[in-house]
């Protein structure tokens, strides 16, 4: 069955790019540009892998993250929260809420990040 | 101790010395009957030699035998010596006794002659249980002679001389005792007590007793002082009498004196108990007409204003510790008798140096009329009055100028004060603020005096409230030190209203008799926060603002590249991949300038780990190993063959001080070169090597190589897209850390095996251990 992911980050032009390239890949992707517009996707559709990015316009990532940590339904879903540059603290926190990955954008090539986040996406087959 | 008395003592010695003659003369007299009786025992032994060898004895051999009538006659007269107690005489041939001490035995015939032994005669009953001394010769003319001698008789005479001789001897010395005891008991203990007698009167102040005379001179003498002594001491104790009348005669002229000055003054004693009042004082409390008990138990605080009560008791309280304070208040409750006046408290010290009363003058300044008329009516009393109440006035006005003068003084420097200024004393009250702390606390002018410094602000670290003892001068009234807060501190003041500012607080310990106050110097830091938080948030803008579209170029140009959206020709490619790189380049430049901009601003956390510095090294090259391979260089690791301690570190600060170093190796060695990487333990820091063998640095530009954007000559030629930002990041980071960091060029270099060249560069730099 074709994977869903669910593509969060306001830069329109990186939005695009990673949706191009994971749609590429043979995903289904979602994309929206802020946290709220991403709430109900994913009370619509079954959304197996979110890409969040920290630094959001109106609620940021990581307080999105913490809102679907508490829902019953939603809890359970993979994370890798997006940076454009690490900064202290926001990796910890990430992890703490539960992301599966946390990724500087800035860091790495395109193709190294789409592998990276495959792995992640069909991590959850294995299980 | 035990202690004895002196006729105690003397009576026991004398007991003493009359044994102790007692015994000597029993032993000299003993003596002298033993000397006696053995002289008394020889010559009876002596005499009766001379007998025995008269009638046998060799005296006789050149004679014809004695006739026996002659012998008879001899031993006949022999019993006459004294002492004597018997001979006998055994004719061997008849068997008869020739003669003998008993007469009744002459001439008697033996039938069997027994041995001369004594207790025959003992049987015989003549010298019954008495010691004798005996002698037995064999006669010439055959006769056997016997003799004796008792020493119950030789005794006699001499034990009695020796008896008369001890006891004449010990009563005599008896006497002498009883003597000498009665001379020292006349003479000596009588006066002696007497002397004590005398003192325990004197300690009960009987200054008439005297001493009588005494016989004895050197006693006389003490007497004599002694006499004078009391006389003195009596003399001396009137006087002092005398003074004591004086003293109260001059302290009733000092209380009228004080009665008649206009000024109102009070005594309290330690407690804040009413002592004293003087009259104008009794005037002005209105206490006129009251008993003494009844004033008494007046309680002064009690007739202040209630607005001053705390700082009125706060100033006695002062002044208990040694402070002198003056002040305007207002006392006398209600309405009607609600007055202003001048006050000053002054410590009052006693003999022993310590504060025993306070004294508190007053001036009611509402009725400096009346006291001016009061004045003049004053004046017309005794000139020394005048004089004295004229003294006391000019001395009040001239410390009162004295202080208004310095008082004056230290208001202009404190009210021109930039800072807000607070002195809190130990209770944490305010007793003093200046204009600067009453704007910056939305205060009225002097408001906060005597209110609780706690209840006045808020203190705020962060967002969170900081308990009582956290607060600055609680620090410096626990510690004694001065307490520095500074805008990294991040402390906030909280006013009652809800406005909240940032500050810098400095307090410091105001000391007098141990720490009497905290000083507290504050300043509004919110230009200087907003700047500093400017400065934090450009780097975070930069950094997101900078990265953001770069990454976009990135990403687009790889996805070109990789010909997502269809083929490139040559040039197209070539293009694509200049933006790729550039992009690539701007990135690096963008994360250095970021790097060094966040050290710079203190910005920098860090998180410290164990380092164990063989797997990090490994790690590092492992990740450079494309580029190594690219230019297909070798690298070799130097570590101690001691273990390395373990060092607590930023990872990925201490992994950029190294990549950046290897990546600059990399980038000016020649192709197959070697980099070498060498770790060793030295006192007090662990100093990481990274040598090349590249193209080396030209020896004037070799201070200018950890600058900010500086390049080599050479190295822009032989790699001309470097940043020369590497180094001085690497700089920075070290410092940051409290190491150094140099270069060698060219290297001196020992390798691993031992061997040594010159050539290439080496960077060092230091971990404190």
């Amino acid at each position: 069955m074709t994977k869903t992911v669910l593509v969060v980050e306001d830069e329109q032009s990186l939005n695009k790019a990673i949706t191009m390239k994971l749609e590429k890949k043979g995903y289904k992707v979602f994309s929206v540009m802020t946290a709220e517009e991403a709430i109900p996707i994913l009370e619509k559709e079954n959304i197996d892998f979110i890409w969040l990015d920290i630094l959001l316009p109106g609620m940021t990532g990581l307080e999105f993250l913490g809102i679907i940590r508490k829902k019953p339904l939603l809890k359970d879903k993979r994370v890798a929260i997006v940076s454009v540059s690490g900064s202290f603290g926001t990796k910890e926190t990430a992890m703490q809420l539960g992301a599966v990955d946390y990724i500087v954008k800035s860091e790495y090539k395109l193709d190294d990040i789409i592998e990276r986040v495959a792995t992640e996406i069909n991590g959850e087959q294995k299980q | 101790m035990k202690r004895y008395s002196f006729f105690r003592i003397l009576i026991l010695t004398s007991a003493l010395l009359a044994l102790v003659g007692i015994i000597l003369t029993s032993g000299v007299s003993y003596i002298f009957y033993r000397y006696n009786f053995d002289k008394a025992v020889k010559e009876k032994t002596h005499i009766l030699k001379i007998i025995s060898d008269a009638v046998a004895g060799p005296l006789l051999t050149f004679r014809e035998p004695l006739h026996p009538l002659v012998i008879e006659n001899v031993l006949q007269k022999s019993l006459e010596v004294p002492g004597v107690m018997f001979v006998r005489s055994f004719n061997d041939t008849n068997k008869t006794i020739i003669i003998s001490s008993d007469s009744k035995e002459t001439g008697i015939k033996i039938e069997n002659p027994p041995a001369f032994r004594r207790d025959i005669l003992v049987r015989d009953g003549v010298f019954n249980e008495e010691k004798i001394k005996e002698f037995s010769v064999k006669a010439r003319d055959g006769t056997n002679l016997w003799m004796g001698f008792s020493f119950k008789d030789v005794e006699k005479d001499i034990l009695t001389n020796a008896v008369v001789l001890g006891v004449s001897a010990a009563v005599l010395i008896i006497i002498t005792v009883l003597v000498i005891f009665f001379i020292f008991r006349r003479f000596l203990i009588t006066p002696f007590l007497s002397l004590t007698t005398a003192f325990e009167k004197l300690k009960n102040k009987d200054y008439e007793t005297r001493l009588t005379d005494s016989p004895v001179s050197e006693i006389q003498k003490i007497f004599q002082s002694f006499n004078e002594m009391v006389q003195n001491l009596s003399d001396f104790y009137q006087s002092l009498k005398m003074a004591e009348l004086e003293t109260k005669k001059s302290e009733r002229l000092t209380r009228s004196l004080l009665d008649s000055a206009p000024l109102c003054i009070k005594w309290f004693d330690k407690n804040g108990n009413l002592i004293s009042i003087n009259k104008s004082g009794r005037e002005e409390h209105y206490l006129e007409g009251k008993t003494e008990e009844e004033i008494k138990n007046w309680k002064y605080l009690d007739s202040i204003d209630e607005a001053y009560r705390p700082m009125v008791k706060e100033k006695m309280d002062s002044a208990l510790m040694g402070g002198t304070s003056s002040f305007e208040m207002k006392h006398a409750v209600g309405a009607s008798r609600e007055q202003w006046c001048a006050a000053e408290i002054t410590p009052v010290k006693n003999d022993e140096g310590d504060i025993s009363n306070i004294l508190f003058i007053s001036r009611g300044l509402t009725k400096e009329k009346i006291i001016n008329e009061e004045r003049e009516k004053n004046q017309k009393k005794t000139t020394e009055t005048k004089a004295a109440l004229f003294n006391i006035l000019e001395d009040i006005k001239e410390s009162e100028r004295k202080f208004q003068e310095e008082r004056d003084r230290s208001q202009a420097i404190i009210s021109s004060m930039g800072e807000g200024l607070v002195v809190i004393d130990r209770n944490y009250k305010i007793i003093m603020t200046n204009k600067t702390a009453d704007s910056l606390l939305e205060a009225p002018l002097g408001g906060m005096i005597g209110r609780d410094a706690k209840e006045v602000v808020t203190i705020l670290k962060g967002e969170q409230e900081i308990s009582a003892d956290e607060r600055p001068a609680a620090k410096t009234f626990k510690t004694g030190e001065t307490v520095v807060i500074k805008l990294e501190d991040n402390y906030y003041l909280k006013l009652p209203s809800g406005k909240k500012f940032p500050a810098e607080i400095i307090s410091t310990p105001l000391r007098g008799d141990g720490i009497m106050a905290a000083v507290v110097i504050f300043q509004d830091i919110t230009k200087e926060k907003s700047l500093d938080e400017a400065k934090s948030s450009f780097i975070s803008i930069a950094s997101h603002q900078l990265r953001t579209p770069l990454t976009s170029i990135r990403w687009y140009a790889e996805m070109l590249d990789s010909e997502d959206t269809g083929p490139l020709n040559k040039d197209q490619k070539e293009f694509v991949g200049r933006v790729y790189g550039g992009a690539l380049k701007l990135n690096e430049v963008i994360n250095l300038l970021l790097s060094l901009a966040r050290i710079e601003s203190g910005k920098t956390q860090q998180e410290l780990v164990k380092i164990n510095f063989d797997t990090f090294t490994q790690d590092i090259v492992k990740e450079l190993d494309p580029l190594l391979k690219q230019k297909k260089l070798k690298v070799e690791t130097i570590l101690p063959k001691e273990p390395l301690p373990e060092i607590s570190y930023d990872a990925s600060i201490l992994r950029q001080m190294v990549t950046n170093l290897l990546s600059n190796s990399i980038r000016y060695t020649n192709n197959e070169g070697k980099i070498e990487i060498k770790i060793e333990k030295m006192p007090g820091s662990i100093v990481y090597s990274v040598k090349d063998d590249g193209i080396g640095v030209p020896d004037k530009q070799k201070d200018k190589i950890f600058n900010k954007f500086f390049r080599a000559e050479n190295a822009m030629s032989k790699v001309p897209d470097g940043s020369g930002l590497g180094l001085s990041l690497v700089k920075a980071l070290v410092e940051m850390n409290k190491g150094s960091v140099w270069f060698e060029s060219p290297a001196l270099w020992v390798d691993k095996d031992g061997k040594e060249e010159k050539k290439g560069t080496v960077f060092h730099f230091t971990i404190p251990i």
